[in-house]
């Protein structure tokens, strides 16, 4: 038997809808850390992410069943990490102005030079850019990701690299 | 390699496909053939890696949520092998109530629909037509008044003859059948 390791995510997700757990555990450690950084990353508090974790993957258990994986898992799993993070961020800031979006990068460090020329990009923009550089998707995932046409995807992208290169000037 | 510099220079997001190994044959060869776009795809690669070593912001997952998942996703995949196995029963006893059920309208329907099968056991169906009609009448009147040999079963009215009051037997239930059905 292929080692689960070695199976695609299609794969996996089919092992899964048998029943088989290890195809469960295999595809878990493939996202576990992708997703607890996302999660991270848009709500900003190391319990909350890890909260955003376990929501994320009942959530991939409870569609698994009729799952029928067409493209990246990371296209299937961004939007609702996305939205379980951001759902937690709102609870968190009850009673603080609501801020919709992706948090500065997770610090423990004093900020380097990446970070301040993230901090100047547009919500929009840094979106991109993270899915792009961070989370390593095409340009047509991030355009599946985000509900956008590819061609607002290439631009915003574009926009971006030019601010990044014009601030690193 | 030339470090020619052709007119038009690759633009960002043509650099970006590059680094990411998604470039076409045109703009690879754009890019052997031009210093100043090697330059920037090395830019951007260093822009990129530092970009990626964000995603390590988070540090670990601890050990005991790891299980937590686990053992929610074991008692999930539980829930479901029980429901996989339960569904066929379900189908299969469902399948045995509607074969029952439909044996039991069966029983119930034959004899307002397709009376001619119960009526081949009706002693008034002299003629084994399968159903009681004025022809049995008929057929039985005959019968009687040309001396045929004469089934006692054929003594409707149990007077102990088979004669025409048998016949007018046959010819009441025929109408009264008739009715029964219309």
């Amino acid at each position: 038997m292929t080692d689960p390791a070695e199976r695609t995510d299609q794969e996996l997700v089919r092992a899964i809808q048998e029943g088989d757990l290890s195809a469960f555990e295999a595809l878990y450690l493939r996202y576990r850390d992708w997703v607890v950084s996302l999660a991270y990353r848009f709500c900003g508090h190391r319990e909350d992410a890890l909260d955003v974790l376990q929501e994320t993957f009942a959530y991939l258990l409870k569609k698994l069943p009729s799952l029928e994986l067409r493209s990246q898992m990371k296209t299937f799993l961004y939007p609702a990490v996305k939205h379980l993070a951001l759902a937690r961020k709102r609870a968190a800031r009850r009673h603080a102005p609501l801020e919709e979006g992706i948090d500065p990068p997770a610090r423990e460090s004093p900020p380097g030079d990446v970070e301040d020329m993230l901090a100047c990009l547009p919500e929009a923009e840094l979106e991109v850019v993270w899915l792009r550089f961070v989370d390593g998707l095409e340009l047509k995932e991030i355009a599946a990701v985000l509900d956008l046409p590819l061609g607002t995807v290439k631009s915003r992208l574009h926009r971006a690299l030019e601010e990044l290169r014009r601030k690193k000037k | 390699m030339s470090n020619a510099k052709p007119k038009d220079h690759l633009d960002l997001l043509a650099l970006d496909s590059l680094r990411a190994g998604e470039g076409t044959p045109d703009e690879k060869a754009h890019l052997e053939a031009c210093g100043a776009c090697r330059g920037a795809l090395e830019d951007l690669e260093r822009l990129s890696s530092k970009l990626a070593g964000l995603r390590e912001g988070f540090g670990g997952v601890p050990g005991e949520r790891d299980r937590a998942i686990l053992d929610m996703a074991r008692r999930e995949l539980g829930r479901a092998k029980v429901r996989k196995l339960v569904r066929p029963r379900l189908w299969w006893s469902a399948a045995a109530a509607a074969l029952l059920l439909a044996a039991g309208l069966g029983l119930w329907v034959v004899p307002a629909r397709r009376l001619p099968l119960l009526a081949r056991l009706d002693p008034a169906d002299i003629d084994r037509s399968g159903s009681v009609d004025i022809l049995d009448a008929y057929t039985l009147a005959i019968r009687i008044r040309a001396g045929a040999p004469l089934d006692p079963s054929w003594d409707l009215n149990h007077d102990g003859v088979v004669d025409r009051k048998d016949a007018d037997v046959v010819a009441k239930e025929s109408v009264s059948l008739r009715r029964r059905t219309e």
